[in-house]
């Protein structure tokens, strides 16, 4: 049988501009200047933090279950270890995301968890690809897993949507955006803040998706353990 | 006529599993006994009960009930039996089977368990048709998710385990609306509202359904 190949890596620029957005946001994110509202305060750059990885987090798990649907369609194990880091990574910002959402909900709305819906519809989100790493670590069949895993990965995906997109829509919650509340246009008045939000966006994005490829590569190098890794 | 061939097939297979599970009626008893004795430990554990807590009870017990029973009508199967149906039935006409004889089963034991929670703990609901409507579309949710939960875990080395830990999650948006809609047959106010979460509901079934007709060949293959 042969090896899986690993995947690419990827092109420099690519990295460099991860690091190069990921450099001006935070930059920016701490010392550029923000419209002063009232309540928000300072706390309105959590913009630049928190809203990154809630879209990172979209486009990652997208991603997964691309490859879930390719692993399915063609059965290269290659399409399978994409889909698993990206579920990680996802994962990974999706946690990040939570938490500095908690921090900023403590300033403003005043507690950590206050069982707001979009609080609990990401928490469960959290839970849907746990459960999909569990899944994972219970089949002892490579092929079996894989296949198992990307039908419950693009499962997961479309019950992921009504969670985060149409459930919280229902009721009313205190997120920006959401029952009243001013959501992000209100806030750039003059659009500054879209300079520095839609950077990070993007280089966040970048890094998740090189952190995914890294991921990807070393799973493949350590599958195939007996051969010398310098071979490669 | 492929498709004719192809819906007699379904049919005859949809009479067969029935038939099955009609045969072995100490299966479907297993799940009516569990219900009972759930409803009768929590009249004794939960007294007095208020209508939210009768809800809720309710939905909990219900999804308990639904993963026993989704989960023993796959994985109880024999091996040989299994192995049979799939060489002779295509995955689509196996799972639309699947969902029919659940749902058909499931709309029984969550007819059984209101009466019986009715009997014992009182019956808050002040909208009867709302809560049928609730069951009608609620039964299909859970059993859509969880059959493809549990043929998914097939083969896993612990199938009993995966069950829930896969299956909580997947169920909470269809929980929510449930939950919500029921939530207004209890209060029984005017049916505004209404129409917005069964709309969710029909989407959410229809949107299972058709995932499982993409996904479940794949879960078939072997």
């Amino acid at each position: 049988m042969n090896a899986p190949l690993a995947p690419k890596s990827l092109h420099p620029a690519i990295k460099w501009m991860a690091v190069l957005l990921l450099f001006y946001s935070f930059l920016m994110g701490w010392l550029g200047d923000v419209p002063r509202k009232v309540i928000l305060n300072e706390s309105v750059r959590n913009l630049y933090f928190h809203v990154p990885m809630w879209f990172g987090m979209l486009l990652m798990l997208l991603g997964s279950a691309v490859y879930s649907v390719r692993y399915l369609l063609f059965q290269q194990f290659t399409d399978d270890t994409q889909a698993h880091s990206l579920g990680l990574v996802g994962l990974l910002f999706g946690f990040l995301g939570l938490v500095t959402g908690m921090v900023w909900a403590q300033f403003t709305w005043g507690a950590w968890w206050s069982g707001d819906p979009k609080q609990n519809a990401s928490a469960v989100g959290l839970l849907l690809y746990l459960a999909y790493m569990v899944l994972r670590s219970s089949f002892e069949d490579a092929q079996r897993r894989a296949r198992m895993a990307a039908v419950y990965n693009v499962l997961a995906f479309f019950c992921l949507i009504p969670l985060l997109f149409i459930l919280p829509r229902l009721t009313d919650s205190l997120h920006p955006g959401n029952g009243g509340n001013p959501g992000f246009s209100a806030y750039d008045l003059d659009g500054r803040m879209r300079w520095v939000f839609y950077p990070a966006v993007l280089g966040w994005t970048l890094t998740g998706w090189w952190l995914a490829n890294l991921w990807a590569r070393y799973r493949t190098l350590t599958s195939r353990a007996p051969l010398p890794l310098s071979k490669s | 006529m492929k498709q004719a061939a192809f819906l007699r097939r379904a049919l005859a297979l949809l009479g067969h599993d029935a038939r099955r599970e009609t045969r072995q009626a100490q299966a479907l008893a297993g799940s009516l006994l569990y219900l009972v004795a759930g409803v009768f430990a929590a009249q004794l554990l939960l007294r007095p009960v208020g209508p939210a807590a009768w809800l809720t009870f309710y939905w909990l017990l219900v999804l308990f009930v639904s993963i026993y029973t989704v989960s023993r009508s796959f994985l109880g199967q024999s091996r040989g039996l299994h192995l049979y149906y799939r060489v002779s039935v295509p995955g689509v006409a196996w799972w639309l089977t699947k969902v029919m004889t659940g749902t058909l089963m499931l709309w029984v034991l969550m007819g059984f368990c209101a009466v019986l929670m009715a009997l014992w703990m009182g019956y808050p609901i002040q909208d009867t048709g709302l809560f049928v409507l609730t069951i009608f579309l609620g039964a299909p949710m859970l059993v859509t998710v969880l059959t493809l939960v549990s043929a998914m875990s097939q083969g896993a080395s612990q199938p009993a385990q995966l069950m829930p830990v896969l299956g909580f999650p997947l169920l909470v948006p269809g929980l929510l609306l449930v939950h919500r809609l029921s939530k207004l047959a209890l209060d029984g106010l005017s049916w505004d509202l209404v129409w917005t979460y069964a709309g969710a509901m029909v989407g959410l079934n229809l949107m299972l359904l058709a995932l499982g007709v993409l996904l479940f060949p794949f879960l078939w293959r072997d």
